[in-house]
């Protein structure tokens, strides 16, 4: 029996529903410091002098860290970007300069963190308060500059040109112009913030135990900046309450921690992160506008060309940046067989929260823009929605994008037709004739979207050539420990996506047992685990990059134990087959009754391996395999390359009516249908699936960071960021289709951060309710107070134009 | 969070007695709105502390207050940098003074409040009016006080600083040094 595909339960849950999981927070160790951030009030402001005595003088309060003990014990951060990225100077603690409101300033380790709270609101804090930048346009006219060094607010800039985009034009029977779009500022909010503790060893080892999902990345960046090699950092993890994405940049908290702890004489140091503070410092999603948008269109609709300016916010500082103006290239076409393309892209620092590679990242952002496009087209020229689509969509797979990037399997029309059986579309479409008779605003909106997985880094050398990252890799060391136990070791660091489940899923099926056998150790250590610089959980890849790792490493492990069984039972390697007898796992000779357990094969390795034959040295069961999927290097010059392994689709169909008294938009239907290739674990693929569209839901209908002119975030709590809940989330029509992957051995593809759909789609259903009403749907924000300003202001006028020849 | 407020009155009181009382920080600070206590500065600025709130988020803020710009009688310009609840604010206070005739001043003023921290994020759409309630208190405390109105002009003893008490009582040393030089001239 196979136990891939099957919807096994997911094994972390009995600990983690009874309680019993492990989180950063929840470590309590006689005598640890917990750590207070004090965060500039200010979005841009310089220091110019901090008073520590009084906070110094508490009782109770172990140390205070400024800008001063930084400038001593660290060197900026490595910036990803060239120049003029390599100018920014990032470290843990602004020093002379804040740029956003939140940066922390000072950092008080006491003996509670009640205590260090109270000493933090005694640092003064002298600023001189600068202008600050919010608007990304008006920060490429570098009227206020962020970072004197770099000279300009424009971090990243190049076009990116592929085909005969004049041509597609000159041929055009239809262009359709859309003066901005605009894709707002939001990020997924892990249910656990950001957590850590740190402890500076006398010996100068930094041990930190943190719930960062990136750690092979991370440890690259902490050790420099805090001036170690590399290997005398161990960070650890063990359970971490959700990343996506946002707690991959962590470890700049995570160095004030050890900072800290190396100034207390290597006492332990904790920090918590409140809320307030996740929601105002963490990390939020790129922001982004497009501009002056040309689509070509042929007699029939089908669209021929597209060119656009799109200006990419990427907060404060860089950090991950400018990585997402080349991320976004994996899905350039988006769905749809487009062949001609001119984008220029800019990016630029606003003084905001930086970003983070937030769900979906720089991906979701473009997808949302070629929906948009491709919506508004179909409205403006009085195409149905659906056969605008069909008219559009890549057939042909794999199907190389004219950038160079291989769509390796999918089948979207059929995706459309399943989506619209489970809405009941013709329904709806009767309901919404009637509804518009009685004048009530009643939408239906597709939206169709991929989720790339297992990058090729490679594409960072079209950000920077001289970044040294191209591929990809992943690690998983497997062994049968002394009493036979199957240990499952791997490079990655989940937070919720269920890899030990899968693991052993795919475990249990290529050893022949029950999944229940094998042990997958939670967490990550990176003393113990063996990882390699693109470990970690991110951008939809542990189905390929995870358990290929696995895969690769079950082949290695059971060459050994049919080497092995073979010796000690006598029989030919062929004859022996693997299952489970009486006495638990083992490797039997088929048609007798000759086995040997694992334990028993454990024991010669280990413990009695006198009996061991020398061709049988290298037999350890213990193994360790690298998965490496076969990228080349991108042409960096022409930006053309295969930057991702895999695309998972996801198609979601919504029927929204809005309000006409409160504008609130009301979900009434919702249908979202799924392609991630061969499913591992259907359960685990539909609660991915459940998670990604409640976030988009959030997205599009509540969450929002929301700046004043000033640089002040306005929605700094929950009661104002209104994330979604159990009690918002409609009721979902769920289903999938399997198209299985040619590039991955289990036909599986990346999947989990959904591709952003809800926002396209519930875009295109206020679109679809709207457009009689002169509105064009250019937001990717839909709360009430939004869709009451459009309603209020209808601006198709303005915003589109059609020219047909 | 940027505010801006303005707005006139007329009071029955000579301009230089207006002025008088709106440029003289000692005299202005108490009619901030839920004046506490104020600490003169060597400087001549000084530590006003007010309680604020906002719900039930309440608390002292200390605001540093420095009278900036004047040109008697015609204008008085306040900066002011305050802290409060784990947020900042500055304020500018600018007063013109106008001859109403009949020995009346008209007095137009404008005011910027910035703020900046949690406070905004926390109570956000609630400081407008609350802020635009204590500018109106401040504004009827200044009327008042420029009336001659009973218990407003009368200013409550500064708290004055060790240094700024150092610094006066040299002042008054120099002065009666040179008093005496003058008079044994």
């Amino acid at each position: 029996m196979s136990w891939v595909g099957k919807s096994l339960r997911r094994k972390e849950d009995d600990r983690l529903v009874r309680g019993n999981g492990l989180f950063a927070d929840d470590e309590q160790i006689e005598g640890m410091l917990h750590l207070y951030i004090l965060r500039s009030p200010y979005a841009h402001a310089r220091i110019r002098g901090i008073d520590t005595a009084a906070a110094e003088s508490l009782a109770g309060v172990a140390c205070v860290l400024t800008g001063a003990d930084i400038k001593e014990q660290c060197d900026p951060y490595m910036q990803l970007g060239p120049e003029p990225c390599d100018k920014i100077i990032d470290l843990p603690l602004a020093t002379d300069k804040v740029v956003f409101q939140g940066e922390p300033v000072a950092a008080v380790a006491a003996e509670t963190a009640a205590l260090a709270m109270d000493a933090g609101q005694l640092i003064e804090v002298d600023y001189e308060m600068l202008d600050a930048v919010v608007d990304p346009e008006q920060a490429l006219e570098d009227k206020i500059v962020l970072h004197e060094a770099a000279g300009t607010n424009r971090v990243w800039h190049s076009v990116f040109e592929y085909g005969d985009v004049d041509k597609a034009f000159e041929d055009a029977a239809h262009v359709v112009k859309i003066e901005r779009m605009h894709f707002h500022r939001f990020a997924s909010t892990p249910v656990e913030n950001n957590a850590c503790v740190a402890e500076w060893t006398r010996q100068g080892d930094v041990d930190f135990l943190c719930n960062n999902s990136f750690i092979g990345f991370a440890v690259q960046l902490l050790a420099p900046g805090l001036r170690l090699p590399m290997e005398k950092i161990r960070a650890r993890t063990y359970d971490i309450g959700g990343s996506f994405g946002v707690k991959i940049w962590n470890y700049v908290y995570m160095a004030l921690a050890a900072l800290a702890s190396r100034k207390c004489d290597g006492r332990k140091v904790k920090w918590s992160e409140t809320r307030t503070e996740h929601l105002l410092a963490s990390g939020h999603g790129n922001e982004r506008t497009f501009l002056d948008t040309e689509v070509a269109l042929d007699k029939d609709g089908v669209i021929t060309g597209i060119r656009s300016r799109h200006i990419d916010d990427c907060g404060a500082y860089t950090r991950y940046e400018p990585l997402g103006c080349v991320i976004w290239a994996q899905v350039l076409p988006a769905t749809y067989g487009v062949r001609n393309f001119r984008i220029d892209f800019t990016q630029t620092v606003t003084n905001k929260c930086p970003v983070v590679p937030n769900r979906g990242y720089s991906r979701m952002q473009h997808l949302w823009f070629m929906e948009r496009v491709v919506d508004i087209c179909a409205h403006e020229l009085g195409i149905p929605a659906d056969e605008m689509r069909l008219k559009n969509y890549v057939r042909e797979f794999p199907y190389e994008t004219p950038n160079g990037c291989v769509y390796d399997s999918g089948d979207y029309p059929m995706m459309l037709e399943k989506a619209k059986e489970l809405i009941g579309w013709d329904e709806w479409k009767k309901k919404q004739a009637e509804a518009r008779k009685e004048g009530r605003w009643l939408g239906i909106g597709i939206g169709t979207t991929l989720d790339s997985g297992t990058n090729n880094f490679g594409q960072a050398q079209i950000m920077n050539p001289y970044l040294p990252f191209s591929g990809n890799s992943e690690v998983c060391v497997i062994r049968l420990d002394f009493d036979g136990s199957v240990i499952v070791t791997l490079g990655t660091g989940p937070s919720g996506q269920g890899h030990e489940t899968a693991t052993s899923q795919v475990v249990a099926d290529e050893l022949n047992i029950d999944p229940a056998m094998v042990t997958v150790r939670t967490g990550f250590d990176s003393a113990w685990n063996t990882f390699s610089g693109h470990s970690g959980t991110y951008a939809s890849q542990f189905a390929v990059t995870g358990l290929s790792a696995v895969h690769g490493a079950c082949q290695k492990l059971k060459v050994e134990m049919r080497q092995l069984a073979s010796f000690m039972l006598e029989a030919d390697e062929d004859d022996l087959e693997f299952g489970v007898g009486d006495e638990g796992p083992q490797l039997a000779v088929k048609g007798t009754d000759k086995a040997i357990n694992y334990w028993f094969m454990s024991n010669v390795v280990n413990n009695n391996n006198a009996l061991l034959g020398g061709n049988l040295a290298d037999v350890t069961l213990n193994v360790r395999h690298v998965y490496r999927p076969p990228f080349e290097a991108p042409d960096t010059e022409k930006k053309f390359g295969n930057l991702t392994l895999t695309y998972a689709a996801q198609l979601h169909i919504a029927v929204i009516e809005i309000d006409k008294n409160t504008c609130r938009p009301n979900i009434l239907a919702y249908a979202a249908v799924d392609d991630c290739g061969s499913v591992i674990n259907p359960q685990i693929a539909a609660g991915q699936v459940h998670g990604a569209t409640a976030h988009g839901i959030g997205a599009a209908l509540l969450e929002t960071f929301n700046y004043d002119e000033t640089g002040n975030l306005l929605t700094a709590t929950f009661s104002d960021y209104c994330p979604i809940t159990s009690m918002n989330i409609p009721d979902i029509q769920y289903g999938h289709i399997e198209s299985p992957s040619p590039f991955s051995y289990n036909g599986a593809k990346g999947m989990g951060e959904g591709g952003g759909a809800p926002l396209h789609t519930i875009s295109a259903a206020i679109q679809d309710a709207l457009h009689s009403e002169g509105i064009i749907v250019n937001e990717s924000h839909h709360s009430a107070p939004k869709v009451f300003e459009r309603v209020n202001a209808p601006n198709r006028e303005k915003v589109v134009s059609v020219e047909s020849r | 969070m940027a505010i801006e407020f303005n707005g006139e009155f007329t009071v029955a009181t000579p301009r230089e007695d207006a002025y008088a009382v709106l440029s003289e920080t000692q005299k202005f600070a108490p009619l901030l709105p839920s004046y506490q206590s104020h600490e003169l500065q060597e400087d001549g600025s000084a530590v006003v502390k007010i309680k604020v709130g906002v719900g039930k988020i309440r608390g002292t803020a200390k605001v540093n207050l420095k009278l900036e710009e004047s040109e008697a009688p015609i204008r008085a310009r306040y900066v002011g940098k305050g802290t409060v609840m784990g947020g900042v604010f500055n304020l500018i206070a600018t007063f013109e003074l106008e001859d109403a005739g009949q020995g009346q001043t008209r007095v137009k003023w404008h005011g910027d409040l910035i703020m900046f921290g949690k406070l905004v994020s926390l109570a956000g759409g609630m400081i407008k009016p609350i802020a635009k309630r204590d500018i109106g208190r401040m504004v009827e405390a200044i009327q008042a006080a420029l009336s001659g109105e009973a218990g407003v002009v009368a200013v409550p003893e500064p708290r004055v600083s060790p240094v700024a008490k150092l610094l006066a009582l040299w002042k008054k040393l120099v002065s009666l040094v040179r008093g005496l030089l003058r008079k044994q001239k």
